[in-house]
């Protein structure tokens, strides 16, 4: 019925999403903000907070579940951040010492293996046990990315850091993705696919990565680097990318990193990206880390709690072993070593996304990965970047 | 502090330190790494010596005692290799250049002991602005006499050694227009300049108790001089090179240092005089600013010199030390230099105007390092 007073609104007010989602950067930007200022807590702690309370464990503001635009937003995020990680890692270091190659594998190996056991003898399928333990092997690239530029770390603590990350997360997904295959086998029975699915996945993100990197090194030879309207093409550049992965359902994730890994290495060249894309990367970042926990729930913590906490320590001590025993022929000091083993235990939007993929392509997998993984994932992101800043700062690398 | 005596050392031996900048690989701006490189080469079986220095983006090796340029490159080049193995272990870039072309200096920290924190306390900026990186060479004299007539006499050389080894052309991404802007920042300290016009040992230790006494300095560390004598060594040191962005023209300089000194103290050609330093400001200023193009005035007259046209012709005065000393190899690669005008701060304006980029020019120092 339209009556002389339908210019005004209908009683009661109902906000729309863009609403909320003010509400929640406002309350994101401020919280994090006064608890830097007073007690020095990492900022991403504040955003994930805001996260949590925003979602169905808060006032249930933002509850997409996992829609479609929550998870475009986390690919954009979480990939323009991967590009950054991979393009500060120097292959050449690799080859000059390989006693980090050694670490590497080290740390990723006995996480893969303390924490499969663990989640094992905890009561948990084989199949789940592996998918949280590839899953385990992953630092956040985000956090470690956002913390290195926030607290200004500087130092072998911290290039190590950004190293051992984007190597782990390059093994987290191309694990999760194998044995995902073996999920396939159980659910579709076709050995053929099976075989092939991985070597879809990887073969194709790579390939994918490569003309993605060739694309920008070419770019910043026509451009030159110092031009700073190229940054708007170059973001063109990564969501072109981002969105011919998922036409080819490829693991963005891995494409991403392998492009910037690529893209540094190709050309010796320094070439910059604006630090975190500039103001509107920044952006992209929080509303990563706001998303990635606006997903979980109270009732997780009940069938995934323990596992999670059991999960979390797995990872410390495994990750901190692998470290620490090549610390020294690795050209750093054990306290160096203990910092950074400890530094590596991050988790967020990587192993979310990481799940999520799981239950896109396998509705039916057990429902307790993604409470174990949520669990940890809310356990460390407002854990995490204490760590991580304490460890920096224990290592002598902080300036904020 | 007392000044102490004087140690006589051979003549014409001579020691060279070079200030190296650590940056990273991933932007080349300046890094920290200096503790991280002790621990990797600090029980390294060495001739010479590695330490650390102010900040934690700069370390310092230095030569022992080389009576030959032959000697003095090969410990550089040895000197080099170990650190540029460490620096590869640690993904470190080390370079020469007398300046970082475009650190922001208020992000620098100062190294955290006593000494630093105080000179930090005193200087405020400016002890910041000082992230500045330069070759010394000591110089062996006989006996405390000769070392302050050479140190006179050589002052009259400054602009040469400004012209040759400057490498700072850049200071926070900024073109200066100096082929050295290093020597900027050193001169904004309060002691830095010339050493008092003495040119007996006696007279030195008078005027060093006096400021002693005017509780301004502690002790001879506290002269910023371009040249200042070094007692306990038995040495003059020369200070107002830009660290050269190889070992290999570090050497060069150090050796025509040396070969001058030799035809300075046996030659005698000149008696030095209070005069000569109305000039010298001027000179080093010209040397700063236009390199090799400089023009000096001569204390004198009003006639001016071209730095490079005094230093070709110094070199063939020389040429019978040279002969002496084996340093004729040294000295062609001076003449090179002055002959193709090809300092380092001439180059380093050339990959920036190629490359368009201070970081790819911070790389290409690097990469000149290690050859």
């Amino acid at each position: 019925m339209t009556s002389a007073f339908s210019f005004l609104p209908d009683w009661p007010l109902v906000p729309d999403s863009i609403f909320w989602a003010g509400l929640a950067l406002l309350c994101a930007g401020l919280f994090s903000e006064l608890a830097w200022r007073a007690w020095r807590l990492p900022r991403i702690t504040g955003y994930a907070l805001v996260g949590l309370l925003a979602g169905p464990a808060g006032i249930d503001a933002i509850n997409t579940g996992v829609g479609t635009d929550m998870r475009l937003a986390l690919d954009v995020g979480l990939g323009l951040l991967l590009f950054e990680l991979g393009s500060r890692l120097n292959l050449k270091w690799m080859r000059k010492n390989p006693w980090l190659i050694a670490t590497s594998l080290a740390e990723a190996t006995l996480t893969f293996v303390l924490v499969g056991l663990a989640m094992r003898s905890l009561g948990l399928p084989w199949m789940t046990s592996l998918i949280i333990a590839s899953i385990g092997i992953s630092t956040s690239p985000a956090m470690v990315i956002q913390l290195k530029l926030e607290l200004k770390a500087e130092g072998q603590v911290t290039q190590r850091l950004i190293a051992l990350t984007a190597l782990n997360s390059i093994y987290a997904v191309i694990l999760t993705k194998l044995i995902s295959g073996w999920v396939h086998q159980t659910f579709y029975g076709n050995v053929f696919a099976t075989l092939l699915e991985p070597l879809y996945l990887i073969g194709g993100s790579l390939l994918l990565a490569y003309g993605l990197a060739r694309g920008c090194n070419l770019f910043y030879r026509r451009m030159g680097w110092q031009d700073e309207h190229s940054f708007v093409a170059l973001i063109g550049f990564v969501l072109l990318a981002i969105a011919v992965a998922q036409m080819f359902r490829l693991p963005i994730a891995l494409a991403m990193l392998a492009a910037g890994i690529l893209f540094r290495n190709l050309d010796e060249r320094p070439q910059l990206w604006p630090e975190h894309f500039g103001t509107a990367g920044r952006l992209m970042t929080v509303i990563l880390f706001v998303l990635t926990l606006s997903s979980f729930k109270w009732e997780y913590l009940g069938y995934g709690g323990l596992a999670a906490l059991v999960l979390v320590l797995a990872r410390l001590i495994a990750k901190c072993v692998g470290v620490v025993i090549f610390a020294r022929p690795s050209g750093i000091s054990l306290r160096q070593g203990a910092a950074l083993g400890l530094s590596l235990a991050p988790m967020s939007a990587l192993a979310f996304l990481l799940i999520d993929d799981t239950y896109r392509f396998y509705p039916g997998f057990d429902p307790d990965l993604r409470a174990v993984i949520l669990c940890a994932i809310a356990l460390l992101q407002l854990g995490g970047p204490l760590i991580v800043s304490r460890m920096l700062g224990w290592a002598g690398e902080r300036k904020a | 502090m007392s000044l102490g005596p004087f140690q006589p050392s051979a003549s014409f031996t001579f020691g060279v330190e070079l200030e190296l900048q650590i940056v990273n690989t991933h932007d080349y701006d300046l890094t920290r790494a200096s503790s991280d490189l002790m621990r990797l080469v600090g029980n390294k079986p060495k001739s010479g010596d590695i330490k650390p220095e102010m900040t934690e983006s700069m370390i310092e090796l230095s030569t022992g005692i080389c009576t030959s340029h032959a000697q003095a490159l090969a410990e550089l080049r040895d000197l080099r290799d170990i650190l540029v193995e460490a620096a590869d272990r640690l993904d470190v870039g080390l370079c020469g250049g007398g300046t970082h072309a475009f650190q922001k200096w208020n992000e620098r920290q100062i190294y955290d002991s006593p000494r630093f924190q105080y000179l930090s306390e005193l200087y405020g900026y400016l002890a910041k602005q000082f992230t500045v990186f330069g070759q010394h060479v000591h110089i062996g004299c006989p006996d405390a006499d000769s070392a302050l007539y050479l140190l006179h006499a050589m002052s009259r050389y400054i602009p040469h050694f400004i012209a040759l080894s400057a490498s700072s052309p850049y200071v926070q991404a900024i073109d200066t227009g100096f082929h050295s802007a290093r020597l900027n920042s050193v001169f904004a300290f309060p002691l830095s300049g010339r050493a008092p016009f003495v040119l007996d040992w006696a007279s030195f230790e008078a005027y060093f108790t006096k400021m002693v006494a005017t509780g301004v300095v502690e002790g001879m560390k506290d002269f910023y001089w371009d040249i200042r004598p070094k007692p306990e060594f038995g040495t003059i040191e020369v200070r107002v090179m830009d660290t050269p962005l190889s070992v290999e023209r570090a050497a060069a300089i150090a050796a025509y240092i040396q070969t001058l000194a030799r035809y300075l103290l046996t030659d005698r050609p000149a008696q030095p005089h209070e005069d000569d330093y109305l000039v010298y400001t001027f000179n080093r200023f010209e040397a700063c600013r236009y390199g090799l193009a400089g023009r000096c005035a001569h204390a004198r007259d009003s006639e001016r010199f071209v730095i490079g046209e005094d230093i070709l012709q110094t070199l063939e005065v020389l040429e019978p030390h040279a002969r002496i000393l084996k340093s004729e190899q040294a000295l062609e690669q001076i003449r090179q230099i002055v002959t193709d005008d090809a300092n380092d701060a001439t180059w380093l304006r050339q990959i920036n105007h190629d490359s368009h980029s201070l970081h790819e020019a911070v790389r290409q120092q690097c990469l000149r390092w290690r050859r």
